[in-house]
């Protein structure tokens, strides 16, 4: 980890701290462009009769495009989680899932709507406590949403091979985990690209680094322990 | 401590989560949004009726082959039933009310040969490759206790997505042998391979995998009962 910056500019506002490191990012570009993907071609199915009448072979094509695109993307985004595991994706994950009293209080006192108290909570690791929500929730929406899948698909290839009990209520499922997912990207978006106090996360994401005094007003914790652990880390020199 | 303090708080909380993720599935059935039709057709669009028009025509293997006008269909005995819809697709609509004829009030009156042993559903529509849906079921399986000629659905007039004027219901099978936008019933001596099943689908439909042919309204899947007029 280190700490470095432009050479030009304020000293302190350009300086930047690494936040992702580039398989955290290859994995959150490709879960992004994979639910994208399977949530537009599932909005059609959902709510454009049209989108079952071309049919090839035994199989309605969008349903099979759409089933097929869910394996493939299960497939490779496991993959990216086992291979870049040791390269800082386990680490992540490891820190979004691990929730202490603090991340309970500020989910139900809101910071948001009281600033006072934002300060009391203060300062938070890396991931603050609706970051973990996403991602816990984000976890459990991918899992659901692959497993119902998986029958659904599984049901179509075999022509009515599975228990239909079990399609219904993976047909159910998965609808409604689907809603639920877009509504949490929604959320999701906002905060990283709209809304003030957050949308600077959102280069963190794109690039690996964000700002360092943006890092040590919201995540203090976190980035005095970046600063501790690169002894070496300098800030650039001054002017250009 | 500080490491072992977190992760112990991560294991309960993954505990908590994965309780309640297993409470809420085992509560599952069925969510409230999932009683909805979704009308998964193959017909490029939804074909138009003209009740001044409109002709059903009963032929085939018969002794007096008919054609009706919707009139003279409203005016034959009716039936209703309350019966679950439910398609392969693991979708299902449960006690949608059908009123319509029974296929055996058509055969009293078209008289079929005795190696009449199957009834062929003509669609009006065609698909995207210009081909007409067509449904083919034994008779035995079009004059099951809950297999109707709808013309109604939940009380009023049966929707054009729903296959107005007059589609078939089989209740104990799978919603692709529910042919809609009915316009031709054909008997015949052999079974006619129907569309789904020219792609691999099976013939034999039925939702229930126990023994069929002796099945009867009390086992049948979803239905709250019949009436006759």
């Amino acid at each position: 980890m280190s700490i470095d910056g432009h050479a030009s500019g304020n000293r302190h506002d350009k300086a930047t701290i690494l936040r992702f490191r580039p398989a955290m990012r290859l994995l959150h570009w490709a879960h992004t462009a994979a639910f994208s993907l399977l949530l537009g071609s599932g909005l059609t199915l959902y709510f454009l009769p049209k989108a079952h009448t071309i049919i090839v072979g035994p199989y309605r094509l969008i349903p099979l495009l759409h089933g097929l695109l869910g394996a493939l993307s299960t497939v490779l985004l496991l993959g990216v989680v086992l291979l870049g595991w040791p390269r800082g994706i386990g680490d992540d994950i490891k820190k979004a899932l691990a929730w202490d009293r603090k991340d309970l209080a500020r989910l139900l006192v809101l910071p948001m709507l009281f600033p006072q108290l934002r300060e009391r909570l203060q300062p938070q690791g890396k991931y603050a406590s609706a970051q973990k929500v996403n991602v816990l929730l984000t976890i459990a929406f991918a899992g659901g949403l692959a497993v119902t899948g998986s029958v659904l698909l599984a049901q179509m290839l075999s022509r009515n091979a599975l228990p239909i009990d079990l399609v219904g209520h993976s047909l159910d499922w998965h609808d409604l985990l689907a809603f639920a997912a877009a509504l949490v990207l929604a959320a999701h978006v906002y905060f990283a690209a709209i809304h003030p106090g957050t949308r600077a996360s959102l280069r963190g994401m794109i690039t690996g680094r964000v700002s360092a005094e943006w890092a040590k007003k919201h995540y203090g914790r976190w980035a005095a322990r970046q600063d501790k652990q690169s002894p070496k880390a300098k800030l650039p020199p001054q002017g250009g | 401590m500080g490491l072992l303090h977190e992760r112990m708080e991560r294991r309960r909380f993954l505990r908590l989560l994965g309780a309640g993720v297993g409470l809420a599935i085992a509560a599952c059935s069925p969510l409230p949004f999932s009683d909805r039709f979704r009308i998964n057709t193959v017909e490029r669009a939804v074909p138009r009726f003209d009740p001044a028009t409109w002709e059903l025509v009963v032929d085939g293997l018969v002794e007096r082959p008919l054609r009706l006008s919707y009139h003279e269909l409203l005016g034959l005995p009716s039936a209703s039933q309350v019966s679950d819809f439910r398609c392969v697709e693991g979708w299902r609509v449960g006690r949608v009310r059908w009123e319509g004829v029974r296929l055996e009030t058509l055969m009293r009156i078209v008289k079929p040969l005795p190696e009449a042993k199957y009834v062929t559903l003509h669609s009006a529509g065609s698909t995207y490759g210009n081909e007409s849906y067509i449904e083919s079921l034994a008779l035995s399986e079009a004059t099951l206790p809950d297999s109707l000629l709808a013309y109604h659905m939940q009380g009023k007039p049966l929707p054009p997505k729903h296959g107005a004027p007059l589609r078939m219901v089989v209740a104990q099978m799978f919603g692709y042998k529910s042919a809609k936008w009915v316009t031709r019933i054909e008997f015949s001596a052999a079974e006619v391979t129907g569309y789904w099943e020219k792609r691999g689908w099976a013939t034999d439909a039925y939702i229930s995998k126990g023994p069929r042919r002796k099945m009867g309204p009390s086992q049948a899947t979803g239905l709250e009962g019949f009436d006759e007029y």
